[in-house]
C-alpha cells in the first residue's frame, strides 16, 4: 500500500481507538455493575429491550470494533506470519464484515423490541 | 556490536560494566549481513537512509541571504533533538521490526527524515513524506522503543517517528501527499 | 544476519508492546464468539437464560475475568500509544508503560471482586 493509504489506515485505527476507549470504559463499568449478584436473562433483557440509547451506543461500539480489530490484525499477520499483499487485505475485509454482521445481530437481539 | 545480547558501542563500554561472572559474549551487530567474525556490512543500513530521503535539499544559493531560524523555534527544537545521530546502527539492531519486516526503513533513517521534515530550509518535504509512508515506512513502528532505550546519544527515534505519523496523516487528509 | 533474543527485549516498552499485541489478538478471536453468545438472546429469554446458567460455571467465570483483564490491558496499552503518538514528547512518557499496567490491574481487580 502507498503512503497515503497507510496514513489513512493509521488515522482510522487511531480514531476508532479513541471511540473504543470511551465505549470500553462505559461497557466495563456497565458489566461490572450488571454482574453483581449473578446474571439472568429477564434482568438483562428487562433493562435493555427497547432501550434506544443503548441501541445507539452499542451499534457505535460494534462498528468501531469491526473497523479497529482487522486493521490491528493486519500488521500482526504481516510481521509474524509473513502474510502480505491483496489476499491479506481481502481476508481482513471479510473479517470486518463478519464482526459487523454478528455484532449488529447481537445488538438487535439484546436491544431490539418495543419499549 | 552486540554484547551479552544487547547492541552497544564496544569502543565506549568498559568490560567491568558488562562482564557477568567473569564472562562476556560479543557478537556482530544485529540485523546486518555478516562479512566475517564481528564485521558487518552497513550498506543496507545506509541504503535505507537514502531511501527515506535522508538528504538535505535546500532552495537557496550562495547568492541568497542566510536562512533565519530562531534557536528556540519549536520546529528547530525538534530538529536539534534528533540531529546528533552518528549512524552507528545500534537502534537498527535493537528494533525487532527490522527483522520482522525486511523492507522497514528503521529508526535511524526515519529519525533523520524527521529532522529534515522539521527543517524550515528543506524543500523536499512532500517527496520525503511519500518515501517514509507505505508498508516499510514509519507506520511499521509499533513503539517497542528499543531504539530510544539503546541509543548511545540518548536520542529518541520513537518521538521522531510519531512526528512523521502525524505529518503523514495531516498530508493525507489535506491531499498534499 | 544476527537476530535479537530475549536479552535485547527486556525493557518496559517491549513488554507493553507484547501485552498490547497479544491481548489484541485474543480479543479479536473472542469477539465473534461474544457476539454469537449474545445473539442467543434472539431466540428468546428462555434460551438466553439457559445460556446464562452455563456462564455460572467457575471455568466460564474465570474466562470472563480473563476477557475483561485482556480488554483492560489492551485499553491501557492503547491509551499509552495514543499519548506517545499525539502528546508532546517528554521523558516521563517512558513510564507510561507502568501507568498502563497499573490501570489494567485496577480494572481486572474490580471485575474479580464483582464476580
Amino acid at each position: 500500500m502507498n503512503a497515503r493509504g497507510e496514513a489513512l489506515l493509521w488515522l482510522t485505527q487511531r480514531m476508532s481507538a479513541a471511540v473504543l476507549a470511551f465505549c470500553v470504559l462505559v461497557h466495563l463499568v456497565t458489566v461490572i455493575v450488571a454482574v453483581q449478584g449473578g446474571l439472568s436473562a429477564a434482568e438483562i433483557l428487562g433493562r435493555t429491550r427497547g432501550n434506544v440509547a443503548g441501541l445507539v451506543f452499542y451499534t457505535t461500539f460494534v462498528m468501531a470494533a469491526a473497523v479497529h480489530a482487522p486493521i490491528g490484525l493486519r500488521a500482526t499477520l504481516g510481521e509474524w506470519l509473513g502474510w502480505r499483499g491483496a489476499s491479506r487485505d481481502i481476508a481482513l475485509v471479510l473479517f470486518a464484515v463478519l464482526l459487523a454482521g454478528l455484532g449488529l445481530r447481537a445488538v438487535a437481539g439484546v436491544f431490539g423490541g418495543a419499549a | 556490536m552486540t554484547v551479552n545480547g544487547v547492541a552497544r558501542w564496544t569502543c565506549r563500554t568498559h568490560v567491568d560494566a558488562v562482564a557477568k561472572g567473569g564472562a562476556l559474549e560479543v557478537a556482530p551487530l544485529g540485523h546486518l549481513p555478516v562479512i566475517r567474525d564481528l564485521v558487518t556490512d552497513m550498506a543496507p543500513f545506509f541504503d535505507k537512509w537514502a531511501r527515506a530521503r535522508g538528504q538535505f535539499q535546500g532552495a537557496r544559493s550562495r547568492h541568497d541571504d542566510f536562512a533565519r531560524i530562531a534557536p528556540d523555534d519549536p520546529q528547530r527544537r525538534q530538529v536539534d533533538a534528533g540531529i546528533e545521530c552518528i549512524g552507528c546502527g545500534v537502534c537498527y539492531a535493537s528494533c525487532d521490526l527490522v527483522s520482522w519486516n525486511p523492507a522497514y526503513l528503521g529508526p535511524a533513517a526515519l529519525n533523520r527524515a524527521w529532522t529534515l521534515a522539521c527543517d524550515a530550509r528543506d524543500v523536499a518535504t512532500r517527496e520525503r513524506l511519500r518515501a517514509v509512508g507505505g508498508d516499510a515506512g514509519c507506520h511499521a513502528c509499533h513503539t517497542q522503543m528499543g531504539c530510544t532505550e539503546r541509543c548511545p546519544k540518548k536520542l529518541s527515534p520513537t518521538a521522531g517517528i510519531a512526528g512523521l505519523k502525524r505529518a503523514l496523516a495531516r498530508a493525507a487528509l489535506k491531499g498534499t501527499l | 544476519m544476527r537476530r535479537n533474543d530475549l536479552r535485547a527485549r527486556r525493557h518496559p516498552a517491549y513488554g507493553a508492546f507484547l501485552v498490547h499485541r497479544l491481548s489484541g489478538i485474543l480479543l479479536a478471536l473472542f469477539l465473534p464468539v461474544h457476539f454469537w453468545a449474545l445473539s442467543q438472546s434472539l431466540q428468546g429469554a428462555a434460551q438466553f437464560d439457559r445460556f446464562l446458567v452455563w456462564t455460572a460455571a467457575p471455568a466460564v467465570k474465570f474466562a470472563e475475568w480473563g476477557i475483561v483483564a485482556l480488554l483492560a490491558a489492551h485499553l491501557a496499552g492503547g491509551l499509552r500509544l495514543l499519548a506517545l503518538e499525539f502528546l508532546p514528547w517528554r521523558d516521563w512518557q517512558k513510564s507510561l508503560a507502568a501507568a498502563a499496567a497499573a490501570l489494567a490491574l485496577a480494572v481486572g481487580l474490580a471485575f474479580a471482586l464483582a464476580l
